[in-house]
This record gives C-alpha cells, structure tokens and sequence, in this order.
C-alpha cells in the first residue's frame, strides 16, 4: 500500500519495521515533541501526506476504513519519540481514539510521554454547541 | 517553531498551540461520487446508500 510513495520519496520518508507506517527520514528528530497521525485509508493513506520536515514526524496508517492498531502506532511512537515526548494529532474518529488511547498508555509503560489533540473540524458532523463531537477532517494540515 | 533546530517548545506548549488551531478550524466536504470499496469494486448501490 505504501510502497509508491517509498519509491517516490525514498530521501523523506522510511518505512517503520515491516508495518505499512511511515517516518520522517531522520527520525527521531533531536530536540523536539513528535507528531504522530493517523488513520484508516479509506481515502487512499491519505495522512502519510502529512509527513515530513516541518510537518508529523510519523503516521500509523490502517486498513481500508479501519484504525491502525495500537501496536502500529506504538511502534511509530518508539521510532520518532526523542525525549521530548510524542503529541498524538488525529481526527474524532472512534476506532481512532480507542487504538491511540491504548497506544499512549503502552508508550507511558516504556516512559515515553504522550499528549493527544483530537481534529474536530467537520461542521457537517455535528452541530455548533457540540463542537467536541465533530469529526476530524482537514484540521491536521 | 517547532523545526527540528531544538528550539521549539515543549510538549505542553505544542499541545496548546495545536488545540489553539484548531479550535479556530472549521471545515465541510462534498463528496462528488460515492464510496468504493476496494474488495467490492463498484459503487454501493443506489438502493442501499
């Protein structure tokens, strides 16, 4: 699934063990927080896009229409976190939220710190007054 | 800026600043044909959508 845009960007990006997840070539970054994202593929891997120099740092990519799993994502944690701890940026999606919940409290037993935001930015999703409850859409550009 | 230059903030600074964001985002999609899925190959029937 990822092995085009390996090809393609084989200088920016590198693949996380043998798992579809992906890193910034580099990483871990030395001296700074991470940024991880992720999320089903329902929309191509769409959040692997997000990934680079300036940008996340690593994305656990899942199934077609399905969350990564937590181990995926931990192990993305594992290859970007430097010290300085790992932010959790991904959309209100229910699978989502329960597999990074788990994956930080698996990074929290290997005493890697991690701080989750969630993007709730669909309007269509849920009216105002129940902002929280919105989905994630582009919020993570 | 968090750059890699070992100048940016910390975790509880980076938290803020993205919560900062994006609770100043909205967004709203459109989708211009329906959803596929790869093991189906077509579109979802009309009936069913």
């Amino acid at each position: 699934m990822v092995e085009g845009i390996l090809a393609a960007h084989p200088q920016d990006l590198r693949r996380v063990g043998d798992t579809r997840s992906l890193v910034r070539a580099g990483a871990p970054a030395s001296g700074k927080v991470a940024i991880v994202t992720g999320g089903g593929s329902g929309h191509l891997p769409l959040f692997l896009g997000y990934v680079g120099d300036g940008l996340c740092d690593g994305v656990a990519v899942g199934n077609v229409f399905a969350s990564p799993g937590a181990e995926e994502i931990l192990a993305v944690t594992r290859a970007v976190d430097a010290g300085q701890g790992v932010l959790y940026l991904f959309g209100n999606y229910s699978g989502d939220v329960m597999n990074f919940d788990l994956a930080a409290e698996l990074a929290g037993d290997e005493g890697i710190a991690t701080a989750t935001v969630l993007g709730s930015d669909d309007v269509a999703s849920a009216p105002a007054g129940s902002e929280a409850r919105r989905r994630g859409a582009a919020s993570r550009a | 800026m968090v750059d890699g230059s070992g100048e940016g903030g910390g975790l509880d600074e980076v938290v803020a600043v993205t919560q900062r964001a994006g609770a100043q985002l909205r967004t709203m999609g459109v989708a211009l044909s329906p959803c596929i899925l790869p093991a189906v190959g077509t579109a979802i029937p009309a009936g069913i959508r």
